[in-house]
């Protein structure tokens, strides 16, 4: 009896581990896509798909990584990806594609079909960085910067806040991308990206906003700042302004924001910004009673830069702070506030209401 | 004791998300979630503790027994063929929905039915177990998995990428009429209260359940999360394009510093011991259910070692498993999974009239006894 | 008499039988001479030869309690063999005890040693074993009933408990499973434990075996059943649950938070043994995503030049681990740590640096040996070394969903077995009692 029983878990085993074969695929088998890159391909309606390819090495360091760099054209980018299958030696795996970049020209045309792709893949993150490549994403994907220490780490490490943190750089998650694509009241942006000139690194330090179909508008550095303070709370940023011939520096170190919206025909929004900080550069023997003074007209200053922001970002017609969304949240409206709102935007006024306070003058008086 | 009931209204509070709660939920998000969720929460509340208190006036009995003991044999049976049925549908329900998400996420190579077997074998596996044996694993996975998943839960709430204004937008829709579907789906989280049908067995005579306060509490947590989260993450019009909500909802957040990077992950392991749980329970539920359908059936919630026949009966219930696999697709899975909603919510309520019928009848036929035991000595 | 014996033992040339004849008696004397020690001298000899006096000596015979009546030849051979000295005086037979019992030294533990807890061993010796207990637990309500087990070896063993505080459900189902018990040799504790649990096929061990006194004396206080066995170091305690192979004495005698701490860590190192051999083959093989970026490319720089899959290179780890550790317990102490140092070092680095194992498996394979060493209990701890390859076979069909589905399994199938009708693993257990039978 027992060993009837043991034959038949034998023999059950048997058959399973045969089985075994679909999925598994051992590490070193596998190509990593570490970045990928969307571009408009030579036709309108084609695409083509940039893959950059990590190839492990078992030492690591700076400079010596090796990645290698594959694009392709086709119709669609499944097929594009199909295609690109064809030119490697392993097989592609897209667990640890954490950059998803879009040729400029891609955004301008729209981009509904890539997003489909994106979030029909399961083995896409949701929280895969996304950017806007400038000139193309294969120019950009190219680059090798001298201080990567594993393949594609330098781009993972710009966007994301594990390394550097500036305030010029915007992170946008692909889960928030395809979000703003369909929500009420609230339009996306993305952070565009540049080669350096010296062809050395990434340069990240302006960002682009669409509406629901394609490019709309992109800001100077200047802006992408302030609309990283204003939007983001983004609170490692510095807002510098002119004073008595030197020019006063405030590193923030804190930032919270509260928009406010009148319930009239033509709404008002108002940017309420209370930001804190730390002189990094005044002029000497500023504490001689000059801090309501300095800070007062820092408020002005930024309040002036930030409503020319707010104007210009209406202008062309998007929304990336949400200010519809908000709204609707406000009055729990539905499909006709939306509307009304939708009606009103162009005509809307801003007023920004900042309060800045400068905690420490830093070490020196 | 009463911490194992308490044990039973987190896990199903938490196991909502897999048997398309959120989902339903969502796709009526303009049209009657709100308020049906509003509804649930005092219609929830006072359903479990109706049922709590009357499954406390029969100490130490499942339902079976109660209703092998007063009811005429016939409906006796029909009613615990009918709810071993209900039970058997909601652990094919999860472990098939479970199952499809992981081979999504893990696998996606893989022979479905592969991975398929797997989860039965374990639901199997777990409730063939006797009736306290299954209670202390229960007790365990519970206890090294709720905290994580609560976790998660919270990290999601307090996510700075969590967009308030698309949940108060949402949540504006209160004032539209509620719908039936949402009702019945939102009240399922508060369906805990339903195991003490087997596991009431166990707890001893006399026992209180205390802190009863804890089944709105926790139980309207998990709601409003399991809702509002992935609504606040994708939008009030891009959560509806998602099949499975909650993988996709626990895929937004990163753990920047935490030894795996994508919450994902976590969230799906920590599942699979939900799930498994669920499994656990509801199929040795409706085992119990089946084999108090014997006529000389003795209950025995400590039995050592197992008998054959829970093994014969739950590789039956596996076989169902593999029967709907191949008879279901994502539709169909759907379809059933709100009728099963709608059907429990039914039977949650029929059961309340049940008992308290069936304790009205013990009171009086005790009441008459009391006057004829007093009256049989001086006769 | 001599006749009836030496019938019995034909072939055995080394019984020793003979007729004294001190010129008033003649005394027919049979026994073992290498089972009986020097009591025979002073009991036998002395008083028959030159300080004879029948008087005294018939006094002996009533007073002594050494001797005793042996009227029923059936009996003979076996009192023999147990050591006593049959004699023939005036046409009646006495036995006299003169059992050899061996000069045993209190010895260290071996295998259960603590830090700064007491450093006394059971001994091979059942009496000197009982005496160790109650020094150590010395109440009137011990009770110590005797058995004899085994058809060749007639082992003597104690079945001890506290009367007041023993669950006699459990005292009972002991009884009928010692009632059971069919062994013609029973030599070690290992053996009774097999026999005593209802399937000898278990994965887990339900029977604490234990050579300290000290946990001995803290059960029974907890109203255990302990069964002390003639001629083993061990102990058997009983029922236990598997919190109690997890425990180490030192966890009664240190600080409070220290012993927290380290509970965790062996639970800790319970899970990584179990599961890492197993979590290696789902990330190489199927879910190289889960960990972060880095991990992942580590890996597989690492794995870059291993010609065959992940579970195979696992197997020859193991493989080699395993191979080591039996050949570290068979070695002369001498010999083994030379053993350890080639296997362990050199040839783990050699196979790394050949591209036969990646480095990182170098890693994983310390880890679970290490991991392993930490519990405290060696019958547990190779059930849990057992439990990992069941482990790495879920991994190669299912990846890392396997490993946590099997994780349960696993929890389930603990919290189903039971040690003589005690639950075997729940939470939070003194409760438990207040369950209904």
């Amino acid at each position: 009896m027992r060993r009837a029983k043991l034959l038949l878990i034998g023999l059950a085993m048997l058959l399973i581990l045969p089985t075994s074969g679909c999925g598994f695929k051992d590490i070193d088998k596998r190509f990593f896509v570490v970045a990928m890159g969307i571009d408009q391909g030579s036709t309108p309606s084609n695409y083509r798909v940039t893959l950059r390819l990590a190839i492990p090495t078992s030492q690591m360091e700076s400079g010596e990584t090796k990645t290698e760099l594959e694009s392709m054209e086709a119709p669609s980018i499944a097929e594009a990806v199909r295609h690109l299958k064809s030119l490697v030696d392993k097989e592609l795996d897209f667990g640890h594609c954490r950059v998803i970049l879009f040729g400029k020209s891609l955004i301008e045309e729209g981009v509904e079909n890539p997003i489909n792709w994106l979030s029909r893949r399961r083995d896409i993150q949701q929280v895969a960085f996304l950017g806007l490549a400038e000139p193309n994403a294969f120019q950009v994907l190219k680059l090798q910067p001298q201080s990567e220490r594993y393949p594609g780490n330098a781009l993972f490490l710009s966007f994301g806040s594990e390394g550097t943190e500036s305030s010029y750089i915007l992170t946008e998650y692909l889960f928030d991308w395809v979000r703003r694509q369909t929500e009420t009241g609230k339009d996306g942006f993305l952070p565009i990206i540049r080669k350096d000139i010296d062809r050395n690194s990434y340069r990240v330090d302006r960002v682009a906003f669409t509406d629901k179909k394609k490019l709309r508008l992109c800001l100077t550095p200047a802006e992408t700042q302030l609309f990283n303070i204003s939007a983001r709370r983004y609170d490692k940023s510095v807002i510098a302004i002119p004073f008595k011939g030197a020019r006063i520096v405030l590193a923030l170190s804190q930032v919270e924001t509260h928009v406010s919206i009148s319930h009239e025909d033509i709404p008002t929004v108002t940017l309420h910004l209370h930001a804190s900080g730390f002189l990094e550069e005044s002029p000497p023997n500023f504490l001689n009673g000059d801090i309501p003074k300095i800070e007062n007209q820092l408020q002005t200053e930024f309040n002036g830069e930030l409503q020319d922001l707010l104007y210009k970002i209406r202008n062309s017609e998007v929304d990336p702070y949400g200010f519809g969304l908000h709204y609707l949240a406000k009055y729990f409206g539905g499909s006709k506030e939306w509307k009304k709102w939708k009606e009103a935007y162009p005509e809307i006024t801003f007023r920004v209401d900042s309060r800045i306070v400068i905690d420490k003058a830093g070490l020196v008086q | 004791m009463s911490r194992y009931f308490y044990y039973h209204v987190i896990y199903v509070g938490l196991i909502n998300v897999m048997l398309f709660v959120p989902w339903t939920l969502v796709q009526h998000r303009f049209d009657g979630a709100v308020s049906a969720m509003a509804i649930a929460v005092v219609l929830g509340t006072f359903v479990a503790y109706a049922t709590t208190s009357l499954y406390l006036r029969f100490p130490q009995k499942s339902l079976p027994d109660i209703l092998n003991s007063l009811l005429p044999r016939w409906l006796a049976l029909t009613i615990n063929l009918l709810a071993s049925t209900l039970w058997i549908l909601a652990g094919i329900l999860v472990i098939y929905s479970y199952s499809a998400t992981i081979q999504q996420f893990f696998n996606p190579d893989m022979n479905p039915y592969l991975f398929l077997l797997l989860m039965t074998a374990a639901g199997v596996w777990g409730a063939s177990r006797c009736t306290r044996s299954v209670q202390f694993a229960q007790e365990i996975m519970l206890l090294i998995s709720a905290p994580l998943i609560i976790m998660i839960l919270f990290k999601a709430v307090f996510n700075p990428w969590l967009d308030w204004d698309a949940i108060r937008v949402t949540a504006g829709y209160i004032r539209t009429p509620p719908s039936f579907v949402s009702l019945c789906a939102a009240t399922f989280v508060f369906a805990g209260y339903n195991t003490l049908a087997v596991f009431n067995r166990l707890l001893p005579q006399g026992t209180q359940i205390r802190y009863r306060w804890i089944i709105p509490l926790f139980c309207t947590f998990f709601l409003l999360v399991s809702f509002f989260v992935p609504i606040g993450f994708h939008g009030t019009v891009g959560v509806a394009q998602y099949l499975y909500i909650w993988s996709v909802t626990a895929d937004s957040m990163i753990m920047e510093y935490g030894f795996v990077y994508r919450v994902l992950y976590i969230f799906l392991l920590l599942y699979t011991a939900l799930s498994l749980m669920f499994a656990m329970n509801t199929w040795h539920t409706a085992m119990e259910f089946l084999k108090a359908c014997r006529p000389k059936y003795k209950p025995d919630p400590d039995e050592y070692p197992t008998p054959k026949i829970n093994w014969l009966i739950n590789i039956g219930f596996a076989a169902l498993t593999f029967a709907y696999a191949i008879w279901t697709n994502e539709q169909r899975n759907q379809l059933v999974n709100q009728f099963w909603l709608i059907a429990r919510t039914f039977s949650d309520i029929t059961s309340v009239v049940l008992l308290s019928f069936l304790v009205w009848k013990t009171t009086r036929r005790r009441r008459s006894q009391i006057p004829s035991d007093a009256a049989a000595p001086e006769s | 008499m001599i006749e009836e014996i030496r019938n019995e033992f034909k072939n055995a040339t080394d019984l020793f039988t003979n007729v004294l004849d001190n010129g008033f008696w003649a005394v027919e004397i049979a026994y073992f001479p290498s089972l009986c020690d020097e009591k025979i001298k002073d009991g036998v000899l002395v008083p028959l030869s030159y300080r004879f006096d029948p008087d005294e000596f018939r006094r002996m015979l009533n007073s002594n309690p050494k001797y005793e009546h042996a009227d029923d030849p059936k009996e003979w051979a076996n009192l023999i063999l147990k050591g006593y000295v049959l004699l023939k005086i005036e046409g009646k037979h006495f036995s006299f005890k003169s059992d050899r019992t061996p000069v045993t030294q209190i010895d260290a533990p071996t295998v259960e040693s603590t830090l700064q807890g007491p450093q006394t061993a059971f001994t091979e010796d059942l009496n000197i074993n009982m005496f160790l207990l109650r020094l150590r637990y010395n109440v009137p309500s011990l009770t110590v009933e005797p058995f004899d087990k085994g058809t060749l070896s007639r082992t003597s063993l104690f079945v001890v408990y506290d009367h007041r505080l023993v669950n006699a459900k459990i005292l009972k189902a002991l009884y009928k499973q010692l009632d059971k018990v069919k062994l013609d040799l029973l030599q070690s504790s290992g053996q009774m434990v097999k026999q005593l649990t209802e399937k000898n096929h278990r994965v887990f061990p339900t029977i604490l075996q234990t050579e300290r006194p000290d946990r001995v004396a803290d059960m029974l206080s907890k109203g255990k059943i302990a069964v002390m066995l003639n001629g083993s170091r061990f102990v058997l305690l009983l029922p236990v649950r598997l919190y109690d192979f997890m425990h180490a004495m030192d966890d009664e005698y240190e600080a409070f938070w220290m012993v927290r701490l380290l509970i965790l860590v062996r639970y800790i190192a319970v899970a990584l043994t179990i599961t890492l051999p197993a979590l290696y083959i789902a990330i190489v093989s199927y879910n190289p995503e889960i960990f972060r970026v880095q991990i992942a490319f580590t890996i597989d720089g690492s794995r870059a030049g291993v010609p065959y899959p992940s579970f195979i290179e696992v197997f020859i780890m193991l493989f080699m681990i395993e191979a080591l550790i039996e050949a570290s317990i068979r070695l002369p102490r001498i010999v083994g740590s030379t053993a350890t140092t080639v296997g362990g070092l050199i040839l783990g680095q050699a196979a790394q640096q050949a591209g036969l194992v990646s480095s990182i498996m170098i890693i994983v394979t310390s880890v679970v040996a290490i991991s392993n060493f930490v519990i405290p209990n060696t019958t547990f701890s190779q059930s849990v070394r057992l439990m990992k390859y069941l482990f790495i076979i879920i991994a190669m069909i299912y990846g890392i969903s396997g490993v946590a589905v099997l994780f349960f399994a696993l929890i389930v199938y603990l919290c189903g077995l039971r040690s003589f009708g005690e639950p075997y693993l729940a939470l939070f257990t003194n409760e438990t009692k207040e369950l209904p039978k």
